[in-house]
């Protein structure tokens, strides 16, 4: 009797202790997330310096801003699939159709074929890196376990319409006659897009 | 961001960094079409200047052109086929989807399938042609499977070649995979690629337990690159596949691919006067006969390149 009572103790400490220690699991999947993020990037999340930073919540350390943006132009369709689990790890892929590139310059470069695919490599991760309005340096934060990007996103992926918006509001904030012939003429190329 | 560890995803390992794709406007200048080159003669972009990419409303003696695709495209298994009857062994003509944005072929997909029925027709084998208009694996398959014996061969016209896959992050390029793309979408099921190609060999027992294809017929790939060996990413590991091996090995059948982008021709292989596109009508008449060549001196065009099972 009082030996099986010490058991029943142990194990009502043990299932405590095991469901204290257990991480709820994540909110969404990493297809979830990839898909979530793929819809807010390529209709422009990242190209506001709000949206950039809202965009780390996808990360688990967002690079800051690039000086020198890198567009890459994606027509309408994707599909999200082929995900790999791997413990705390996940691979998904995106199959897109890739049209072009734009510099810094807004020179439009078109792509080299007419199909492709994004690899995302995700991290089940519960700590996280964001940037408070104002400040300089991202700080480090913990959080429930999520899924997030495993890399910086230095490159930003845009639908056309959203490139045409872009390419439009840099070429009004430009004096350089370059870049203003070079953006008319990528203007034109992504006007034979949508 | 766009250069490629082997070259060109396009053609056969040369060391640029950007498109060689070159874009040919057909002759009513509402549609584009795209020829894809194969050398670093072909780095720059032929723009024609037309705002829209819609068809044309008609191409005079073209039943393949009037060919619905499945709606929407690659949704159902079966395609859209048309026939053009002859008393000799039956050749399957695959086309492809046109193709979206900058890689719109517009018609020519449809006119070089018309010319290469009309020509098997009016061959001394008067032979039988069924055209099939094909947007995913699963409607090359039925195809495949169930428009009759294929006594003579098959012939596939549309969009191929390697691909990249690209970091999300970095934008770099991770690796290639060895596709052909009947299917102008983005998704799996709209090529075949590693991952799907061995949905083909359902062919292999499609006639009574038999291959649905004859054992002297075989499967030409009239579409860029699809000889092109590279490490494919979705196969993993170090090993080098074309898509013309592959489904070689899927059907059991000999199959015939070009290393060679292709460009819409005026004239056939052997009769061109043309090194690549450049040397065609720049708009392309959208009219017959055209054809879908590789790239290479005039008089000297490569041959396609043999995949034995």
């Amino acid at each position: 009797m009082r030996q099986s009572s010490i058991i029943g103790v142990i194990l009502v400490v043990l299932t405590v202790t095991a469901s204290g220690n257990s991480a709820p699991p994540p909110q969404a999947s990493p297809k979830e997330v990839i898909v979530k993020y793929w819809k807010f990037e390529t209709a422009g999340g990242r190209l506001t310096t709000d949206g950039w930073e809202n965009a780390s919540a996808f990360f688990v350390k967002l690079g800051r801003p690039p000086l020198e943006r890198r567009i890459s132009v994606i027509a309408g369709g994707y599909a999200v699939s082929d995900v790999v689990i791997n413990g705390n790890s996940a691979d998904v892929m995106i199959q897109i159709l890739p049209q072009g590139q734009i510099d810094s310059k807004l020179k439009f470069t078109p792509s080299a074929a007419e199909k492709g695919a994004v690899a995302c490599h995700l991290i089940l991760s519960g700590t996280y890196w964001s940037t408070d309005a104002g400040a300089e340096a991202p700080v480090e934060r913990t959080g429930p376990p999520e899924w997030r990007i495993d890399g910086s996103g230095e490159i930003i992926w845009l639908e056309p319409i959203a490139a045409v918006r872009y390419v439009t509001d840099m070429k009004r904030k430009s004096n350089d006659p370059i870049v203003t012939k070079n953006a008319d003429q990528t203007l034109s190329e992504l006007a034979k897009l949508h | 961001m766009w250069a490629t560890p082997t070259g060109s995803p396009s053609n056969s390992g040369t060391a640029d960094a950007l498109c060689e794709c070159a874009i040919q406007i057909s002759a009513n200048g509402d549609s584009e079409s795209i020829a894809r080159g194969g050398s670093t003669a072909t780095q720059s972009m032929q723009h024609g200047g037309t705002a829209g990419l819609v068809q044309p409303l008609s191409v005079a003696n073209c039943p393949i052109c009037d060919l619905p695709p499945t709606t929407p495209l690659g949704s159902t298994e079966s395609p859209s086929c048309t026939t053009f009857a002859g008393s000799g062994p039956t050749y399957l003509l695959l086309i492809g989807d046109p193709g979206i944005g900058k890689y719109n072929a517009g018609p020519n997909w449809d006119i070089v399938g018309q010319t290469t029925a009309n020509s098997l027709v009016a061959s001394v084998s008067n032979n039988n042609v069924v055209a099939c208009r094909v947007s995913s694996v699963e409607n090359v398959t039925t195809a495949l499977t169930s428009e009759g014996f294929i006594g003579g061969g098959v012939v596939y016209i549309g969009h191929g070649g390697p691909f990249n896959i690209y970091s999300v992050s970095t934008g770099q390029v991770l690796g290639q995979a060895s596709i052909l793309a009947p299917g102008q979408e983005a998704g799996n099921d709209y090529n075949i690629s590693s991952m799907n190609y061995l949905q083909l060999a359902a062919v292999v027992t499609a006639a009574n337990g038999k291959n649905n294809i004859a054992p002297g017929a075989s499967i030409l790939i009239n579409g860029c690159s699809a000889a092109v060996p590279v490490v494919d990413y979705y196969a993993g590991g170090a090993q080098m596949f074309t898509i013309a091996q592959l489904i070689s090995n899927a059907t059991q059948t000999v199959v015939f691919a070009y290393k060679q982008g292709m460009y819409v021709s005026l004239n056939s292989a052997t009769q061109a006067k043309s090194y690549n596109y450049k040397g065609e009508p720049n708009p392309i008449p959208a009219s017959l006969p055209l054809y879908l060549i590789p790239e290479g001196p005039p008089g000297q065009k490569p041959l396609p390149i043999q995949f034995e099972p």
